[in-house]
């Protein structure tokens, strides 16, 4: 069909939780895409990972007779980061309130899941990214 | 309990991660990635090529959390996100019935005379019934109703009839509608999964499967196609091959019309061209 794209819409909901209240339904609704359409759909593709808690960044593309599709991302690294250490909330003065410790392996762990969503091609530099925002969370980096 | 709608802005846009992490340690139910005013990029369209739009530096985070009183969560996004430079504002959310809202929004459709499109929630007896769902053709666009005035207005004659890339399934099933013998397939299983939810409300049948033009050798009398300028052009050999007698195009934007008419014009009759707004229908007849 001659989809024309009318709006991108980014959101992040937990997996497998999403209903007709905020974010999804003034969002979706002032777009004019199915609300109750939209949540079934998210919830039955994230329900696997529901169980885990995780966050879902999900992209909404909105057509001109509102029609939709959306497209799920890997989980924010912040929140793999924050499974990987055991921890609940990163820290508030990073450099000098360590929270927690990842090992490089789990960097590389978290590196290969969000390859596919992270702005490189190779594992090494992802890695690089991930270790970088476990810093900026105030977690160590061990070897 | 509360809705309240917390708006953060300018936030960087390398650290959206990070304060997605925090808000939803927070107790936040959701977040909305947004652009700061004046700074969304124009929508990049499927026909677009060439690489995306670089991210801008910094964006507007809203997100929301439903507690009684907001003060000490306020405060405590005051303090964590002052060392970015970002603002943070709060404000009630007016709760209503989102669900209805939207349905509200969607009003029957007489497209001519004799077919009316309408959803599940406000179809009358004889309406052609579409749940504006991931399929596109929800009736409420100039293109679909192009194709569905041409297949009405008596000028298209034969018995079976082609859907390509049929999205919600609306012509389709207005064809089965008319008598024809129709299918219908679209690249996208999502649109297929729509389809058929459709023909089963219509109480028709129609085999819709999910296919490219490259997997489809079966020609009908009518073939229509509501895809973009772009493709059929690019599918033109395989459109003419499958057209018994008329072909519908639509989808085609007014200063793409050319690639389109150098694509069939030396091949087939053009019978008529109509226009609406920026949208340009063409529909062609195999010669005698």
């Amino acid at each position: 069909m001659a989809k024309k794209v009318v709006k991108e819409i980014k959101l992040q909901i937990p997996a497998g939780q999403a209903r007709p209240a905020p974010p999804v339904g003034p969002v979706l609704g002032q777009a004019g895409v199915n609300i109750k359409g939209f949540c079934d759909q998210f919830n039955d593709r994230t329900k696997a990972q529901a169980g885990e808690g995780l966050v879902i960044p999900v992209v909404i593309t909105v057509y001109s007779d509102r029609s939709f599709t959306f497209i799920t991302k890997t989980p924010p690294v912040a929140v793999l980061l924050k499974k990987a250490a055991g921890i609940k909330s990163g820290s508030g003065e990073p450099n000098r309130n360590k929270v927690g410790t990842v090992t490089m392996a789990q960097v590389e762990e978290i590196a290969k899941t969000k390859l596919p969503d992270l702005n490189c091609t190779t594992i090494d530099s992802a890695a690089r990214q991930v270790a970088g925002t476990a810093r900026s969370m105030g977690l160590n980096v061990s070897e | 309990m509360t809705w309240w709608e917390v708006d953060i802005s300018p936030w960087p846009t390398d650290a959206v991660e990070l304060l997605s992490s925090h808000l939803f340690t927070l107790g936040a139910q959701g977040l909305q990635e947004d652009y700061l005013p004046g700074e969304e990029p124009p929508p990049r369209q499927p026909w677009d090529d060439g690489p995306a739009a670089p991210e801008p530096s910094h964006k507007r985070i809203v997100t929301w959390f439903e507690t009684p009183s907001p003060d000490e969560l306020l405060a405590s996004l005051q303090t964590w996100c002052a060392p970015q430079g970002a603002t943070v504002q709060i404000r009630p959310v007016v709760e209503e019935d989102w669900t209805t809202s939207w349905q509200a929004s969607f009003p029957r459709l007489e497209i001519a005379p004799g077919l009316t499109i309408a959803a599940p929630w406000n179809a009358e007896s004889g309406d052609l019934i579409i749940e504006p769902g991931q399929g596109f053709g929800t009736g409420q666009h100039a293109t679909t109703k192009g194709i569905l005035r041409f297949l009405l207005d008596g000028s298209v004659q034969g018995e079976t009839a082609l859907d390509v890339g049929c999205g919600s399934g609306v012509l389709a099933i207005a064809a089965a509608r008319l008598g024809l013998k129709v299918s219908g397939f679209d690249i996208d299983p999502e649109a297929i999964h729509n389809a058929v939810h459709n023909a089963e409300m219509n109480s028709i049948e129609v085999p819709f499967r999910t296919a490219t033009l490259d997997d489809v050798h079966e020609p009908a009398d009518i073939v229509m196609a509501n895809i973009y300028a772009e493709l059929l052009h690019k599918y033109a050999d395989q459109l003419v091959a499958l057209t018994g007698r008329h072909l519908l195009l639509a989808g085609i934007l007014a200063d793409r019309e050319q690639l389109v008419r150098k694509a069939f014009d030396h091949r087939l009759e053009l019978v008529e061209r109509a226009v609406d707004g920026e949208w340009v229908h063409l529909h062609y007849r195999v010669p005698a």
